[in-house]
């Protein structure tokens, strides 16, 4: 029974997949018949793996984060105006990296102290303050810090950026941050004692506060640090030498945040899967766009099939608790 | 600034709004939280346009309207889901869904559309219909036990499922009309992500009008005639950046709901949900 809930939303995924590699096999070469595509590939899984983890972090402490489209803007836009306001010094962008990381943590903070502190859910709030962060970063973008000398609304490209990790990719740092991050936050939660409490916090509290962890504040540490990683991905993504180097008043919408909790929700339990599913929602992502361009269909198709993902993982993973 | 204008854009925003706001408190009170109130009112918008708009346009987005809530009740109440997953999951789906078919076939420019006296008549005539059903101590009794605790309300003989179906559906023809209206009562035709967060700023308003009608039908006002100064200060040429403007209902809702006071008055059975 196990088995057969961990393969239903996969199975869900991967037979529209082989009737499409049936029928439209070109889309497959597009997508991924390149090593070009591939790196296009993990360039675009880097920022959605550290999104997907800071989800799962924050479900695993009983918690949702919805806010992380918001909070990937809200990082991009700081790296942006910080590292364009102090031009002369390679600090400003590394100034512009913490920054991100904090103003991510305080989103976080405030989403967490109004659940814990006044009973307010955190999806209503998050959704809220996504619109917000969607029209805060937009108005930025293209008012105050926007580039003048361009038509576009933009705001002024970057004096100093991150390294690639080759001139023929925009593969970033990105990669690296989700990858040790994702280990460190493994071993956090199967080899310590004190990431076991951390999971235990998804059904009682009781665990939990015999061990002295006070669930409130653990709640509030996790989705902070979860949100500071958030924003961190967003800063990499524009802060990094490749499509941006400046912040694009539409950056809101890239999706990362959206599909980064579909990854978070189908890995359900296992931290590991993490990767995994970070490489399927990527690819389907990446897939939508080479099937929009071989054939007439829109590349939301791709959130299509992600939303009805999301929904048969809700029923297969995430059911009520029967009450004793 | 005149007045009037203003006024009139706060109706045809705030209908919407406001009737989303008490379905959902209906399905609220009946213990399952409301987060479905996003994707409803956007799929009753996007049905309504294609049914041709009027009141055609109406019925069908009203009966969008609780096809999306029946499935929140099949999902929550029947597969087990969870009530706040299971609306985020509705929510995505009505965006892609409609974002999707809008890409492959556009909507029509421009459907019949209703006047602002005949959508204030539509949702007077519903909140009147919603208060004197409320009024009614029966009624009220068992939507309010099965919101506070479903076990007891069962021990005293009430059919719990049959309430919160009936809330569900209630919740489904009120969101779906607002939705409905949305564009009806507004551009005519049918955008992408159209309700932009109006089914979120609804809940909203239930939240800091702390589960009462008539502070819900309060707030939701208030936060439109917040959403309307934008159109008014467009229309009217005042030199107010656009974005800033938009920002202001929202920036209303988080700052209602942190300033709320820490009292809870919501059904218990939604804390429990969890």
């Amino acid at each position: 029974m196990k088995h057969i809930k961990a393969a239903l939303p996969i199975s869900f995924v991967l037979v529209p997949l082989l009737v499409l590699f049936r029928f439209q096999p070109d889309v497959f070469a597009i997508a991924f018949g390149s090593p070009t595509a591939f790196l296009r590939l993990l360039t675009l899984a880097s920022p959605l793996l550290v999104t997907g983890l800071a989800v799962h972090a924050c479900l695993t402490t009983g918690r949702i984060l919805i806010a992380g489209e918001g909070i990937y803007a809200a990082g991009g836009i700081t790296v942006a105006i910080v590292g364009t306001t102090f031009v002369d010094s390679p600090v400003g962008l590394w100034a512009g990296l913490a920054l991100a990381f904090l103003i991510g943590a305080s989103i976080g903070i405030l989403i967490s102290w109004l659940r814990e502190s006044k009973g307010v859910h955190e999806v209503i709030s998050g959704l809220l303050l996504n619109y917000l962060l969607q029209l805060l970063t937009r108005y930025l973008a293209s008012s105050p810090f926007r580039d003048q000398t361009s038509d576009a609304p933009h705001t002024k490209e970057l004096p100093w950026t991150l390294p690639l990790f080759s001139s023929t990719s925009d593969l970033n740092i990105g990669l690296i941050l989700g990858g040790i991050t994702l280990i460190a936050y493994v071993y956090l939660l199967n080899k310590t004692l004190l990431g076991r409490f951390i999971r235990s916090l998804a059904t009682t509290d009781g665990v939990a506060l015999t061990a002295g962890l006070p669930p409130k504040r653990t709640r509030m540490i996790v989705m902070a640090l979860a949100s500071g990683f958030i924003g961190l991905a967003g800063a990499i993504m524009i802060g990094s030498a490749g499509p941006f180097r400046r912040f694009p008043a539409d950056f809101y919408g890239s999706g990362v945040g959206f599909d980064g909790l579909i990854v978070g929700m189908l890995s359900g339990p296992n931290a590991w899967l993490l990767a995994p599913s970070t490489l399927l929602i990527a690819g389907l992502s990446h897939l939508s766009d080479a099937l929009s361009l071989a054939t007439a269909l829109p590349r939301q198709v791709g959130s299509l099939i992600g939303a009805s993902l999301f929904l048969i993982t809700a029923i297969v993973r995430y059911r009520k608790q029967p009450r004793s | 600034m005149t007045l009037l204008p203003w006024l009139t854009a706060t109706t045809n925003l705030g209908l919407p709004v406001m009737l989303a706001a008490t379905g959902g408190l209906v399905c609220e009170k009946s213990g399952t939280a409301a987060l479905f109130l996003e994707g409803t009112m956007l799929t009753a918008s996007f049905i309504a346009v294609r049914a041709g708009g009027g009141f055609t346009g109406l019925v069908c987005g009203l009966a969008a309207g609780v096809l999306i809530t029946g499935s929140h009740y099949l999902l929550v109440h029947r597969a087990k889901v969870k009530d706040v997953i299971a609306g985020v999951g509705l929510n995505m789906l009505a965006l892609s869904a409609t974002s999707f078919y809008e890409r492959i076939i556009p909507s029509a420019e421009s459907v019949q559309t209703l006047s602002t006296q005949t959508g204030a008549l539509i949702a007077a005539t519903c909140i009147a219909a919603l208060v004197t059903g409320y009024k009614s101590t029966k009624i009220r009794v068992q939507l309010e036990m099965t919101g506070e605790s479903a076990l007891q309300a069962q021990i005293f003989g009430i059919n719990t499922s049959r309430v919160r179906l009936i809330s569900h559906l209630v919740a489904g023809c009120l969101a779906g009309l607002g939705g409905a209206l949305l564009p009806l009562m507004g551009i005519g035709t049918f955008v992408e992500n159209m309700t932009n967060g109006r089914g979120y700023l609804a809940l909203a308003a239930i939240v800091f009008g702390r589960w009462d009608l008539g502070m819900v039908i309060a707030a939701s006002l208030g936060f439109a005639a917040l959403d309307a100064l934008q159109l008014v200060a467009a229309a009217q040429g005042i030199k107010v950046d656009a974005d800033v403007l938009a920002m202001l209902p929202y920036v209303a809702g988080l700052a209602a709901l942190i300033v709320r006071t820490k009292r809870n008055t919501a059904p218990a059975e939604l804390s429990k949900a969890g």
